[in-house]
């Protein structure tokens, strides 16, 4: 999906990654409970650098992803409810961003095209 | 992002909300039979447990990345914790047996709160990404609206 310009069609293919990861880390914190339950998370920043500096030819794609490394309970599940909540808030801070950026660049060009 | 994902975003708090609420009651009927000697199939009370399964097992083999599968948490049942309970000597009691000793519900009162407290700490945390989708939502549509 193209959009008008690379701006916005960049910052919609963030937004809509921060929205995937909400979901992800909204999933995470409905199993917090659940027995043998591995924390997902959403790998996107990395391959979307790669993308721009023109490392790899791919055209960067959000993935869920498992979380290595994280120590898990003794019910085998690894969720960190403090956790969880902090990567939630940061998470919304950056779609907030993402989406004034994006309506800056609205508005910018609804100027260019009302010339006023 | 439609608005149908937002809203099954929004059905994955909920599935957690509604489970972490069935563990708070599930907590309060233990502890309410605390001392209930006498249940319809015989015997003491047993104490109630709810086992969760995430809704999305069968996902995480093949396609990672689709994410119509991510789906909250399923309560997989409730069992009873099948353990004896304390006997406790009562001769005056209706169902003490012949040396004078009544068998006890095999409920924990302080495993029942320590279950309660987390269960409560769970669903506020559900509830705070409920919220947060709601501003999401509320963010990108912000945009439709032309102002910030």
């Amino acid at each position: 999906m193209r959009s008008l310009t690379p701006q916005s069609d960049l910052l919609g293919r963030l937004i809509s990654a921060a929205e995937l990861r909400q979901r992800v880390i909204s999933n995470n914190l409905a199993n917090v409970n659940t027995p043998n339950y591995r924390r997902l998370d959403v790998d996107f920043e990395k391959q979307l650098a790669n993308e721009l500096s023109g490392v790899g030819h791919a055209t960067a794609k959000p993935e869920v992803v498992e979380t290595f490394g994280l120590t898990a309970r003794a019910d085998g599940n690894n969720v960190d409810i403090d956790r969880e909540i902090g990567q939630m808030n940061k998470n919304a801070m950056l779609q907030q961003t993402y989406i004034q950026l994006l309506s800056n660049h609205l508005d910018q060009m609804r100027m260019a095209i009302q010339g006023s | 992002m439609s608005i149908s994902q937002i809203l099954s975003g929004m059905e994955i708090s909920a599935s957690g909300l509604s489970g972490e609420r069935l563990r708070m009651e599930v907590a309060a009927n233990n502890i309410a039979n605390l001392n209930s000697t006498r249940t319809p199939e015989g015997g003491p009370y047993q104490r109630q447990r709810v086992t969760f399964a995430s809704a999305m097992n069968q996902w995480l083999q093949p396609a990672k990345n689709d994410v119509a599968e991510l789906r909250g948490v399923n309560v997989s049942g409730v069992t009873s914790d099948t353990t004896p309970g304390p006997m406790v000597y009562d001769p005056g009691h209706p169902d003490a047996d012949a040396t004078g000793h009544v068998r006890m519900p095999n409920v924990n009162l302080s495993h029942e709160m320590v279950d309660m407290v987390t269960a409560s700490r769970a669903y506020e945390a559900n509830l705070k990404s409920l919220e947060t989708f709601r501003q999401m939502a509320e963010q990108a549509l912000s945009l439709l609206r032309g102002q910030r």
